[in-house]
């Protein structure tokens, strides 16, 4: 992809299922497992699927929330004098200094350490679902604030109380709401402060985990034109993680359709929602409920529920389900195909290089 | 829209009051036998309350405090607890948002069903266990028969969710009310519910209420759709003339800042604000700070007046 600004490949998760007092030791859940994906400048790559395929674990694993057991997470930084980045890129022994075939510079994520891994965080940021447990009841809004810049050691003194002022009024606060607590703010404008948080570090990726699922959809709309705007004025690039394909349509440029630990479709959100390709994101796309009492269409109904991620099926994972699968989807393990430029499916039945 | 004969519920300006402040606080609407009405609103505008005062539910230190509610010809808030018991999943049952809400965790699901043949219909135990397992195989749980020595936390989320609906049904009511059947379900698994409940009202002749925030699901299910806003229903129509011309603000809002799958162009229009807390409504109208239409008039509390055929709405600004 040209103009990358995160480009994952084979990334795999693995959840230790350890033996307890009572328990045997179960299988690992192989959360992700073998991922690949890029997110370009600017851009908003959403990542779709149902509760438990892990896209959430993806997510954090990007931002080192979590440790990934393989492959490789590239941040290709705008200006490699950075600071955020620079002494990794300066040191040619650095494990984690890349050069990509392009000639540019980038940052293997996994490998970067100790202080190194502190300054790179400013670039990579989270948002969480969760406006009410992301944030310390404890501390006050203006507090939450201040606590990455102090950590960082961004602004001092009046300095940094005047980049507080500002982020409160990048997100649509009032700075005066600052001695309040999170829990005398709505869920929209706790969702505010933790965008607000997010973004005190100038990040230039962010994951959204499902950032908008908590909201009301009058809320979500307010927070939805938010993300839109920060992004336009910040260049930030998003990865988007959400189960609600109308947002997604609204807020992405690509998607990413998730199963079992697997990227099982890829694309333009246009062409992946106007004509979906793999059995999965059929059914998935026509199982929305269209607010339009007048159009009648038809629901592509799978069966049963995604399977425990334990003891993925053999073959194609999707396979128990699929309503066309065949004899070696259920044996051979599908290799990802390409219909059509800047597409991507992993499935037996859909042709392509 | 169907032919309205009596109708089989008639909620009529129903009140209920927390800590001396009215959390529901005019709610009405009615639905004929076999009708689905879809109750719609934000998080904590009411709907789950009003269900749960159908049934005399109503958690303390909550209570209702004025209003009637006529299911078939009686005021079930006038009925005495044990007059209320018998008609309590007899006549009137419930699901929930989570179907563990209705399980109880350590009894068998089979059982469970089992219980509502001998308590509602007079089954014997033996008679009630194998009509429970033809009703689990009815809501589709595969392998019912094995199932139903399982215990709730054995089964899928989707499953339990069947189990509860299973449950439901047993006693045969007249009036399902399913408080965000679909809500803590995957879309798919969505899809799979709304098809057994559409499948079992059209079996059964059931009327549901239908309680949800999603529009969606509203669209593809409900027959009428009442609209709620801080404790108030302020919109009451047919599906598709509330679809097709939604005439009070906030529901206008509502559509306006619904992002479309079919649409990704649709220029979305939030509405301004938040939702007042209970303790500090705004009098007379409860939208008129985040409306964009509001006047002097709205400082008066504004009627739910029919505006239309079956179409009634609670707005000084809308034109008759």
């Amino acid at each position: 992809m040209k103009d990358a600004r995160v480009l994952v490949s084979d990334l795999r998760v693995r959840y230790r299922a350890r033996a307890g007092w009572f328990r045997p030791a179960g299988k690992d859940v192989r959360a992700v497992d073998g991922v690949s994906l890029a997110v370009g400048k600017g851009e908003t790559l959403a990542l779709v699927g149902e509760s438990g395929c892990g896209k959430t674990t993806l997510g954090r694993a990007l931002v080192r929330l979590v440790e990934a057991d393989a492959g490789e997470i590239l941040f290709v930084p705008d200006d490699p004098a950075d600071p955020a980045v620079e002494r990794v890129l300066r040191d040619s022994r650095s494990p984690a200094r890349r050069i990509l075939p392009d000639g540019r510079a980038a940052v293997d994520v996994r490998r970067v350490r100790g202080a190194d891994l502190r300054r790179l965080r400013r670039r990579l940021q989270i948002v969480f679902q969760d406006p009410y447990g992301s944030l310390d009841p404890r501390m006050t809004a203006g507090a939450i604030l201040a606590e990455p810049l102090a950590v960082h050691r961004i602004a001092r003194g009046r300095a940094r109380g005047e980049e507080v002022d500002r982020l409160f009024e990048r997100v649509g606060l009032r700075a005066d709401v600052r001695q309040r607590y999170p829990h005398e703010f709505s869920g929209g404008e706790r969702q505010r402060i933790g965008i607000a948080r997010a973004l005190a570090l100038r990040p230039s990726f962010v994951v959204l985990d499902e950032p908008l699922s908590a909201l009301d959809v009058s809320v979500q709309a307010q927070i939805l034109a938010l993300l839109r705007d920060l992004q336009g004025s910040e260049r930030l690039s998003y990865l988007f993680i959400s189960h609600d394909l109308a947002v997604v349509r609204s807020l992405a440029q690509r998607a990413a359709v998730m199963y079992l630990g697997e990227i099982v479709e890829e694309g333009p959100v246009r062409r992946l929602f106007e004509e979906p390709l793999h059995p999965y994101t059929k059914a998935l796309l026509s199982a929305v409920p269209v607010p339009d009492p007048e159009t009648r269409r038809p629901v592509l109904l799978l069966s049963g529920e995604p399977p425990s991620a334990a003891s993925p099926p053999p073959g194609c994972r999707f396979h128990p389900r699929c309503p066309v699968a065949e004899a070696r989807c259920r044996t051979e393990v599908p290799a990802p195909r390409t219909p059509e430029a800047g597409r991507s499916v992993t499935c037996h039945l859909v042709e392509g290089e | 829209m169907t032919n309205r004969g009596e109708p089989l519920l008639r909620v009529e300006d129903l009140r209920i009051r927390f800590d001396g402040s009215d959390v529901v606080s005019g709610a009405s609407f009615e639905l004929g036998p076999g009708e689905v009405l879809g109750l719609v609103g934000e998080s904590g505008c009411g709907k789950s309350l009003t269900a749960l005062a159908i049934l005399q539910l109503v958690p303390p230190p909550g209570s209702v405090a004025g209003g009637k509610v006529i299911f078939s010809g009686v005021d079930l808030l006038a009925l005495p607890e044990r007059e209320m018991r018998r008609r309590r999943g007899a006549e009137i049952a419930m699901v929930f948002q989570e179907p563990g809400a209705s399980l109880n965790p350590v009894l068998s699901v089979g059982s469970q069903v089992a219980e509502v043949f001998t308590v509602h219909r007079g089954f014997s135990r033996r008679a009630a266990m194998r009509e429970a397992v033809a009703l689990l195989e009815r809501v589709g749980i595969p392998d019912a028969a094995a199932r139903a020595g399982d215990a709730p936390h054995r089964l899928s989320g989707g499953q339990r969710q069947r189990a509860a609906i299973a449950m439901a049904i047993a006693g045969r009511p007249r009036l399902l009310l399913a408080d965000e059947p679909t809500t803590a379900l995957d879309v798919t698994v969505q899809a799979q519910i709304l098809e057994l409940l559409r499948r079992l009202r059209e079996e059964t002749g059931m009327a549901v209420v239908l309680i949800t925030h999603n529009l969606g699901v509203v669209a593809e299910m409900a027959d009428r759709v009442a609209v709620m806003y801080a404790g108030k229903v302020v919109e009451n129509a047919a599906v598709r003339d509330l679809f097709r011309r939604p005439l009070h603000p906030y529901t206008q809002g509502l559509f306006a800042s619904l992002p479309d799958l079919r649409d990704p162009d649709k220029a979305l229009l939030p509405i301004p604000g938040v939702v007042p807390r209970p303790d500090a409504m705004p009098s007379g109208c409860r939208f008129r700070d985040r409306c964009p239409l509001a006047g002097e008039i709205c400082a008066e509390e504004p009627l739910l007046l029919a505006r239309g055929p079956g179409h009634a709405v609670a707005c000084h600004k809308v034109e008759s």
